[in-house]
């Protein structure tokens, strides 16, 4: 069974656009998700979409440096989805590491989301994360 | 009411003449006798357009110039929508009547007393349009943008789609009806069949339900079935891909009244469902649900328990659910407690190994954006066991991303086969054959996928092949949209698809989600065609030894759904039917339930899986008590 959070409607956190960052950037996945940690993502992810009501789950960044966010699925509109309905582009974030903390970076618009009270490691090659 | 026209009066130009005088007065003896003087044509004024309402009448008097001074005349008019506007003549005078909302072109003409050739007018023509007390003219249609983000009741703040205030404005009703019908009338792909109606005539809700077309499929089931709309907060929520409430199960409602029968049709891995002290699995009947007899309570209280437990609205909600094993005798009572589940959306990914070598598997259930991944990788492991045949069970995937639908589709079909091939293209309606009305786009069909698209893998990668040049797919009602587009579009490069279980659900059909305000609508705007233009699968894909009435026969075997065993057994019914054909290309006898049966029960969920109840499609109550 995986908790999860919902996201509602929270205020912008910082944001940097990291154009002058030396330091390579490092997929990596979440030591250890608390409370704090998961506040803190979800805030973030918040930010970097306001306004809509998200869904996350607790598993979120433990077991891929990926996370993919689209539109909800409504049980009656599974069909409805498709043929163009759902071909739109899903929302992207990926889970860094930098010099010193992880890092949120929006893959839609670039925009990146210090996490300094998240504690992460870089993520294995898997062959599939760029 | 009566309008007059004003000081529209006959007007007689002084003779002109035209033949000629003959030869100087009385002629001498023998003379041929002078010509008869030629008449001249009448000649109507043109006539203004007309703009009446309903219920209106308005005389107009016709101004007619004749060169022959002495003719009289006589009118005569006739209007070519007679519904709309009627028309009556007395002497010079044409009054016309607006009987309905519509427009009608009006054709006078004046016919000279001379009882000569040539004494008709040539017609003249004017339009009366006739409108409802609304403005409604039947037929009309303005810009969908004259009325777009006009409510009756507009909302207020950011707009979280683009950050900015809402660009509501106040309206009304009759405002938000217009712009249904000016947008349906513009980008519906069946606009001729829409039966125009008032804008004034009801509620928005009810007028969007009008917005469609009234036609029928050859079996009696609605033309269009997916024609709703929803709040568009609701619409825009996101969640984590494949992640959503509930237990982790999925439930299929085999007869939803008493006695009804409710089954697990398939569980998520590592969900409530799963856990150890509940236990559902693939067959698992429901006997009751938090003391209601789920087979026989008829009550609409008791319908809205046994719901309420078979879709939980909440996280965290708890409910005790009576059950039975596949193969056990007894019941078991457990409770379980709603939570967020991330779904798989591939699951049991083996190779089988026959005297014809080895079939691959794969349970397909979901085109999500996590699925792109998990396709990838379950294709690399069945290309490296060298599959030469692959079963594909899309019994219960209801579509999503089109672009995995054809990614799959290419990894089956392999570089071969479909590089550079359409694997699908879409058609609008007879308005818009070049540009795409939604985004303006030049229409082009969309080839065959060769890499990822970065849904949840790195984009740009080659994707696996398996380069077979047949699939086996297993199917059901609950076989929808993009799962149809990949046997369309295999079909489309004539790769073999043989069809195993029931008639898919009918769905090549789309459209482009539109806010007005603050609801969103989805009407039928496009039509999924393959390589062949092909898209005419309304009534769905059907196995052709048992096929229904409005389906594609397909090649293949009617096989019911067997909850009796798990998936990827090679005793499950159409697993079994599909390794069996592949040895000798045979059928097992088609179950009993018609193919009529199966279609019908898609519409009022009369099988298949059961939907959330937010939208209120769940067990139907039951008006009558239960026999027995």
């Amino acid at each position: 069974m995986r908790a999860a959070v919902l996201v509602s409607v929270v205020a912008a956190a910082c944001q940097s656009t990291g154009a002058d960052r030396p330091v390579p950037d490092v997929p990596a996945l979440i030591t250890e998700s608390t409370a704090t940690s998961t506040a803190e993502l979800r805030d973030a992810v918040a930010a970097a979409l306001p306004g809509r009501r998200i869904l996350l789950a607790d598993n979120a960044f433990t077991e891929s440096s990926l996370l993919v966010v689209e539109r909800r699925r409504h049980e009656r509109l599974e069909g409805s989805l498709a043929t163009g309905v759902a071909d739109e582009e899903p929302q992207r974030f990926r889970l860094l590491l930098g010099t010193d903390n992880c890092e949120l970076i929006h893959l839609n618009t670039g925009k990146r989301y210090p996490l300094p009270k998240t504690r992460c490691h870089p993520e294995p090659a898997t062959g599939d994360v760029p | 009411m009566m309008f007059k026209t004003g000081a529209i009066s006959l007007l007689v130009l002084c003779p002109v003449t035209l033949g000629l005088a003959g030869c100087g007065g009385g002629g001498g003896g023998g003379a041929e006798p002078p010509p008869a003087p030629a008449n001249a044509k009448p000649v109507i004024l043109t006539i203004a357009d007309q703009a009446l309402t309903i219920g209106d009448a308005a005389e107009l008097t016709i101004s007619i110039t004749d060169a022959d001074a002495s003719d009289t005349h006589t009118l005569s008019a006739t209007s070519d929508n007679e519904e709309a506007a009627t028309v009556s003549v007395d002497g010079l005078t044409l009054t016309i009547t607006a009987s309905d909302s519509g427009v009608a072109t009006v054709s006078v003409t004046a016919t000279d007393s001379s009882g000569l050739s040539n004494r008709t007018s040539d017609p003249a023509t004017f339009t009366v349009t006739v409108a409802s007390e609304s403005g409604w003219v039947r037929g009309l249609f303005e810009e969908a943008s004259v009325f777009r983000n006009s409510c009756a009741v507009p909302r207020r703040g950011i707009d979280p789609e683009t950050s900015l205030p809402f660009v509501d404005r106040p309206g009304t009703t009759i405002d938000e009806n217009n712009w249904l019908r000016s947008w349906s009338n513009h980008s519906y792909l069946w606009y001729s069949e829409i039966v125009d109606t008032d804008p004034d005539c009801c509620d928005t809700p009810t007028y969007f339900e009008l917005m469609k077309t009234t036609e029928t499929m050859p079996s009696g089931a609605e033309k269009d079935r997916f024609h709703f709309s929803m709040d568009t907060e609701e619409w825009n929520a996101l969640s984590q891909s494949g992640v959503s409430a509930g237990y982790g199960a999925r439930f299929a409602v085999l007869a939803p009244r008493p006695p009804r029968d409710i089954r697990v049709a398939y569980t998520q891995p590592n969900s409530p469902a799963t856990h150890p002290d509940v236990a559902f699995a693939r067959g698992t009947r429901i006997l009751a649900i938090d003391g209601v007899d789920a087979i026989n309570a008829p009550s609409r209280r008791e319908v809205d328990i046994l719901n309420a437990g078979l879709f939980p609205g909440e996280v965290g909600e708890t409910h005790r659910f009576t059950v039975q094993d596949v193969g056990s005798s007894t019941s078991r009572t457990v409770t379980v407690r709603s939570a967020n589940i991330t779904s798989d959306p591939v699951q049991h990914v083996r190779v089988i190994d026959t005297d014809q070598g080895p079939v691959g598997y794969m349970l397909f259930l979901d085109h999500i954006a996590t699925a792109e991944r998990r396709l990838v990788d379950s294709i690399n492991e069945l290309a490296d066991s060298e599959i030469e045949d692959l079963v594909l069970d899309l019994r219960y995937n209801g579509g999503g991303y089109t672009i995995i639908a054809n990614q799959l589709a290419y990894m089956i079909a392999g570089a071969a086969a479909a590089q550079g091939q359409v694997f699908s293209e879409l058609r609008f309606n007879d308005k818009h054959t070049t540009f795409n009305p939604v985004t303006g786009d030049v229409l082009r069909p969309t080839l065959f996928r060769t890499t990822t698209v970065g849904l949840s893998l790195t984009q740009g990668e080659n994707l696996p092949t398996l380069d077979l040049d047949r699939v086996f797919v297993l199917t059901g009602p609950g076989t929808c949209s993009a799962s149809e587009a990949i046997i369309n579009g295999l079909r489309g490069i004539d790769l073999d698809v043989i069809l195993v279980g029931e008639t898919t659900c009918g769905k090549p059909h789309g459209f482009y989600p539109t806010d007005n305000c603050g609801t969103t609508y989805f009407t039928v705007q496009f039509e999924l065609v393959n390589g062949d233009g092909f898209g005419g699968y309304a009534g769905g894909f059907t196995p052709d030894n048992a096929p229904a009435p409005d389906g594609v026969a397909v090649t293949g075997c009617a096989v019911a759904d067997d909850f009796d065993h798990g998936f990827g057994d090679t005793e499950e019914a159409r697993l079994s039917a599909a390794l069996a054909y592949r040895t000798d290309s045979s059928c097992p006898e088609p179950p009993a339930t018609t193919p009529t049966t199966v279609l019908a029960t898609v519409d009022s969920l009369q099988g298949g899986l059961l939907r959330s109840k937010m939208h209120g499609l769940t067990i139907p109550q039951d008006v009558t008590p239960p026999s027995g």
